[in-house]
């Protein structure tokens, strides 16, 4: 360590094929020269995939871009479509994607809190070598994302990438007598959903934070997921047709993903933490009171703590979703007509990750001529580098293998597509 | 129960060999037997096999040196911890063993059968030597259940 003046840590394979994504931090004597976080990106393979196709595909095509988030994708996909044909979803078939985007949500955090997360605050280098040490813990992570995933195969058809969501609603809707079962099991899963909370919030947690613009759909009156404005800490507030006015992204020569700034070259993030920091006045009930036991304050501005965010979010996806059945009225048709039009649609949605937005022209029969899709990964990639930055400067003090552990643990922190595989990495460390 | 689960992203060239193998047994399967496709995260694996009598898992792998459309079959003892398989997943078929193995969710019989990939890249096209291994693969699967006919009620999870 002492004779070295400049240090290479290099993590190739962050992504979950070979190649795709890698961690590069070059640094230079006391000074971190270089940061670079090279992250894959699907739906530029998609947005080509789908120019050419029917206005009725893309809810099913995009879906298959994450395993993890599909409704997220059709969500955006289908708000993005009927705004170019001039027409809204709403009522009890808007009632039935929120109910269907809550159960993402839970098994989505799920997955995130227990299997990647929560190894790196307890110590074990995977969520394997954890269950064999804390099994009932796991299995409440387990018991949890179950819960989810049957709340998307009860409404998605299945969980994976769900079958029965469309342009203008869905190809058959539940009766309330279907949603019973989906109660109970919900209702067990608040308790784990609280438990969890509680369990987070008793972690130990860095001493990091950041000052990014955080952009967050928001509502009136709701935790906002399948719809919202955009806005942003910092005051900005535009329409879903407003993102490419408001959003930039430009090419980086290191990575195959766009960076995403505001107008005015501010970095900024979306996520739970963005969520969380513009809704909070919004959770429900029983959420706003465990994020007030959690410590949580008005903002979340340590990127650790959103293990504790995530944990909330699930309260808050139980909550609206054990609401969304006691009040649900079947629609009178599963869908509304959407015919096709000439034009072009925006839609945003929350995913688990983040903000997710989408937009098609469409020519007079329906075809699409130009999709767009901003995932919330690359928004975010450029404030993780400079989080990263921030981050490798403070502990220079470490060898290299303990400073690329400390790296993706904190990559870890923004949940990022290739998260999951950053527990298995094949790690080089180069010294010059 | 028995299962067969198909491992993999049909957008991903011959990652798609999985979803491709359960797609041809559509129809060729004896009654009790579930088909069913995921994308590999060792969770839904798990929930997916818990309690089976027999699962048999297809997946693509990427081999070094390597004869794309060439078949392995292993056991639950020979799958690799991360690495060994070139699909799109969020973890290899080796996690989901040992968590499976950790948190008591087996199957009675865990079969794997892997078929070497060459392109794994966007697309939705499986190569020519995958597709022709896809066919023998599904035939052998249907060969294997008809002599093990199981009399439960089976689901189409695919």
């Amino acid at each position: 360590m002492t004779h070295r003046n400049e240090r290479t840590l290099s993590v190739g394979a962050l992504a979950r094929v070979e190649g795709e994504g890698a961690m590069y931090v070059r640094v230079d004597g006391s000074t971190v020269q270089e940061v670079r976080l090279d992250i894959y990106e699907p739906p530029r393979f998609f947005e080509a995939f789908l120019r050419g196709r029917s206005y009725t595909e893309p809810p099913d095509i995009t879906a298959r871009i994450c395993g993890i988030c599909p409704v997220a994708y059709q969500m955006s996909a289908c708000r993005a479509i009927e705004d170019a044909c001039g027409v809204t979803v709403d009522g009890s078939l808007n009632d039935l994607r929120r109910l269907l985007y809550c159960g993402e949500w839970i098994e989505s955090h799920a997955l995130h809190i227990y299997l990647l997360h929560a190894p790196d605050f307890l110590g074990y280098p995977s969520a394997i070598d954890l269950a064999r040490a804390d099994r009932a813990l796991i299995e409440r992570g387990l018991r949890l994302k179950k819960a989810g995933n049957t709340v998307m195969e009860t409404l998605g058809g299945r969980a994976i990438h769900p079958v029965n969501v469309r342009v203008g609603g869905f190809y058959r809707t539940p009766s309330p007598t279907e949603l019973r079962p989906l109660a109970e099991t919900l209702r067990h899963a608040l308790d784990d959903a609280l438990a969890t909370v509680r369990w987070a919030a008793g972690l130990d947690f860095p001493d990091f934070s950041h000052d990014h613009e955080y952009l967050a759909l928001t509502t009136d009156d709701r935790y906002p997921l399948e719809s919202g404005t955009p806005r942003t800490t910092g005051g900005r507030s535009f329409t879903a047709d407003g993102f490419e006015h408001h959003v930039v992204e430009t090419p980086v020569p290191h990575s195959t993903a766009l960076h995403a700034r505001l107008t005015d070259g501010a970095l900024y993030m979306t996520g739970p933490l963005a969520r969380f920091s513009l809704n909070r006045d919004r959770l429900p009930p029983i959420a706003a009171q465990v994020a007030a036991d959690a410590g949580l304050g008005a903002e979340c501005r340590n990127p650790f703590q959103s293990i504790v965010v995530r944990a909330v979010e699930i309260v808050c996806a139980v909550e609206e979703a054990l609401r969304l059945i006691s009040t649900y009225r079947p629609p009178e048709r599963p869908h509304v007509p959407v015919p096709p039009k000439a034009g072009v649609g925006h839609g945003v949605t929350e995913a688990p990750r983040g903000l997710l937005y989408h937009r098609y022209d469409l020519d007079a029969q329906g075809r699409i001529t130009i999709a767009r899709i901003v995932p919330p990964t690359s928004q975010n990639q450029a404030a993780i580098e400079d989080d990263l930055r921030r981050f490798v400067a403070a502990r220079l003090d470490l060898d290299d293998s303990a400073l690329t552990r400390a790296c993706e643990r904190a990559i870890r922190n923004y949940d990022p597509c290739i998260s999951c595989s950053t527990h298995f990495l094949d790690l080089t460390v180069d010294r010059r | 129960m028995t299962i067969v689960i198909g491992v993999g992203d049909r957008f991903r060239r011959d990652d798609g060999a999985g979803p491709a193998v359960v797609e041809a047994l559509r129809g060729r399967t004896p009654d009790g037997v579930t088909l069913a496709v995921t994308d590999g995260e060792p969770a839904r694996l798990i929930e997916l096999w818990a309690g089976a009598d027999l699962a048999i898992v297809v997946d693509a792998v990427r081999a070094e040196p390597s004869r794309p459309g060439r078949v392995h079959e292993t056991g639950p003892d020979a799958v690799p911890r991360s690495g060994g398989s070139a699909s799109s997943h969020t973890l290899g078929l080796g996690e989901a063993v040992a968590l499976g193995r950790a948190m008591d969710r087996m199957p009675k019989e865990l079969r794997v059968l892997a078929i070497e990939g060459a392109q794994f890249g966007w697309g939705c096209e499986l190569t020519p030597p995958v597709a022709a291994a896809v066919e023998t693969v599904a035939e052998r699967i249907a060969t294997l259940l008809a002599r093990r006919r199981t009399p439960h009620g089976g689901r189409d999870m695919a």
